[in-house]
């Protein structure tokens, strides 16, 4: 049906970008946007970053490497895009919109959907998605035994150490408290390092929850966002500002650790998994 | 009202002398400066002859073409129609209420389509119904028309009593149903999840970037058909400034003609709504501009808002494309960064007038 719409000229752009996406295993990509934080992340621990033109707006780029930011990734702009000569664009199922990325594929760029799911099977496929495209199977295989070897030994301490009730909260200010549950990354966390993230069953996302229900649900363990916990002034803070914590058995043993808010964006990720790798150690 | 300067203006003067063709060179100079300005640096001449029905013999690379007829040109002409009608109806709605500050915010229409594009966004969302795409990529303009229509009938139906409608009645039904459509949103927020919100905060900034040829065939379409209501009434909402009891005794059915230019108002903002999200001040601003320079005739307030209209909606996309490139700003952000101040300074002015 698009094709109906298109002059002889795009037909024949849509004609270069098709031949384009066949020779793809053979060459490797050199000029990519990244347009999801778990991507770019996966690209920098492949060491292809000097392949990456931009990235979102959610990416995190490490301290030595600045390039321009393409907005949020569910809001390209086709000519921005274009106008940095990219040979693909790769993002999560969630980039869009549709719109421009047609218009991009018109234009000869590749267009990659890679799954956004918060499985470590889905960050594996990812990871080889992501080093087919840009030509770096060896240092694949590094990132999946350093994989490997951080789920067994998640694995071995959730079997020797007993589950903990957990909740995960996030606070701007000190009022309001908002609590992970199903559908998040710092649930999967929480699960990956052997901990019972107690919200799970009643919410979705990242909700309040009433202090009602907080005391009720007797957590053991509260985890908090580093920058919420900073924003807070640490452990004291939290107790401080909400009574209503350090009246739960893990208030009480002034339980209360923080993750990395790098691990929580954008889906499970590398840093996730340390993340998980971290906490599980503690739980010990 | 103040603000209504009271220029005598010579309606035989409408359209002519040198204020038409000026008009339309600026909004000529502003969609040309569309077409050729963007992130992608594209040599002026490139990208006018890809404007050509012909194939001019140029070695110009052939994503020149992609990038001016299927990106800019598309977006240019959302734009002229959008900032038209938005720019049209602000100035009926002013002249209707006689109140300088009405704008569509205010009789509930923006509200109101923002909970019903809440509600396709979230509530379509959450019932995750298989539907073909081109139904799912018309759910959100088609529910935020819906939305902004119901409200406006609604806040009319609440201020209208049997001794005819009232426009403070209509005003304070504004505030309320616009309270009413905010806590919808606030509901639907809480229910969505972080996509579905990031969805809904983008599609309430606004954006000409969805601009498709059917969308443009309907904001055309509804703008002449605004264009012939609007100049049709013109003489009768020049009578209407009088007062609403002297524009009776001038012979003008009062109550018929209000309820016609809501009816039309309604519809002209809810399309532009549809195609683009929510884009403010430029119907409060446009028609104050035009007032300055031209005088308070409808005649000429209403044709003269059209053309302003699209050209400023223009540069503001023309700047929401390149203040922040690769990345791309909402353009409601735009006007209303230009818009706001520039409705405080007129309100400075006309206080230094009544002083």
């Amino acid at each position: 049906m698009i094709k109906r719409h298109l002059s002889p000229l795009f037909s024949a752009c849509l004609g270069l970008s098709l031949i384009a996406s066949t020779a793809l295993q053979a060459e490797p990509l050199k000029r990519v946007v990244s347009a999801g934080a778990n991507i770019t992340e996966i690209i920098i621990a492949l060491d292809a970053e000097q392949q990456i033109v931009a990235v979102d707006s959610t990416s995190q780029l490490p301290s030595n490497l600045s390039l321009p930011v393409v907005g949020y990734h569910r809001q390209l702009s086709a000519e921005g895009l274009l106008a940095l000569a990219p040979d693909a664009v790769i993002g999560s199922d969630e980039m869009g919109p549709d719109s421009s990325l047609n218009q991009l594929q018109q234009a000869g760029v590749q267009i990659h959907r890679l799954n956004s799911q918060s499985t470590v099977a889905s960050l594996e496929q990812r990871i080889d998605a992501l080093a087919t495209l840009l030509g770096h199977p060896a240092k694949a295989t590094e990132l999946h035994q350093k994989l490997k070897q951080q789920l067994t030994q998640l694995d071995e301490y959730s079997q020797s150490a007993k589950p903990m009730n957990t909740l995960f909260f996030m606070s701007h200010d000190a009022k309001k408290l908002l609590t992970a549950g199903s559908d998040t990354t710092a649930n999967s966390i929480m699960e990956l390092a052997g901990a019972v993230n107690l919200a799970k069953p009643h919410l979705n996302s990242y909700k309040p929850l009433s202090d009602e229900a907080i005391l009720s649900m007797q957590p053991e363990l509260l985890l908090f966002s580093q920058r919420s916990l900073d924003k807070l002034g640490g452990v004291q803070g939290v107790l401080s500002s909400f009574p209503v914590l350090a009246a739960t058995p893990a208030g009480k043993t002034k339980a209360i650790y923080a993750i990395d808010g790098h691990a929580l964006i954008g889906g499970l990720g590398l840093a996730s998994i340390d993340e998980a790798v971290r906490l599980s150690q503690r739980l010990q | 009202m103040s603000l209504f300067s009271q220029h005598s203006a010579n309606p035989n003067a409408l359209f002519s002398g040198w204020l038409l063709p000026v008009a339309l060179l600026v909004l000529l100079a502003t969609a040309l400066l569309s077409v050729t300005q963007g992130p992608m640096s594209i040599p002026v001449s490139d990208a006018l002859s890809a404007l050509l029905p012909f194939n001019l013999e140029s070695d110009a690379p052939a994503h020149y073409q992609l990038v001016v007829t299927g990106i800019r040109l598309p977006r240019t002409l959302l734009c002229i129609a959008v900032g038209a009608i938005l720019a049209m109806c602000g100035a009926v709605m002013q002249g209707l209420f006689r109140n300088p500050l009405a704008d569509p915010g205010i009789i509930g229409v923006s509200s109101g389509s923002a909970a019903g594009a809440a509600i396709a966004i979230v509530l379509l969302g959450l019932v995750n119904w298989q539907l073909p795409d081109f139904i799912s990529a018309l759910a959100v303009p088609l529910f935020a028309f819906i939305g902004g229509f119901v409200t406006t009938v609604l806040v009319y139906r609440l201020g209208t009593t049997p001794n005819g409608t009232s426009v403070v009645m209509m005003l304070l039904a504004g505030i309320a149903v616009g309270a009413l459509s905010g806590a919808g949103i606030g509901l639907l927020s809480y229910l969505a999840n972080d996509q579905m919100l990031r969805d809904l905060s983008l599609w309430q900034m606004g954006s000409l970037a969805g601009a498709t040829w059917s969308n443009i065939v309907l904001a055309f379409v509804t703008l002449a058909i605004l264009l012939v209501v609007f100049m049709r009434k013109a003489q009768a909402l020049n009578a209407l400034l009088l007062g609403e009891a002297e524009a009776g005794h001038l012979g003008i059915q009062v109550q018929k003609l209000k309820s016609q230019l809501i009816f039309f108002t309604a519809l002209g903002v809810g399309i532009a709504v549809s195609v683009s999200g929510l884009i403010g001040f430029v119907g409060l601003v446009v028609p104050h501009l035009i007032r300055m320079l031209l005088g308070p005739n409808h005649q000429r307030l209403i044709p003269y808002s059209a053309l302003l209209g699209a050209a400023l909606l223009l540069l503001a996309d023309l700047l929401s494309r390149l203040v922040i490139s690769p990345a791309e700003l909402p353009v409601g952000i735009v006007t209303a960064l230009v818009g706001a101040p520039f409705f405080i300074f007129l309100l400075l002015q006309q206080r230094q007038r009544i002083a």
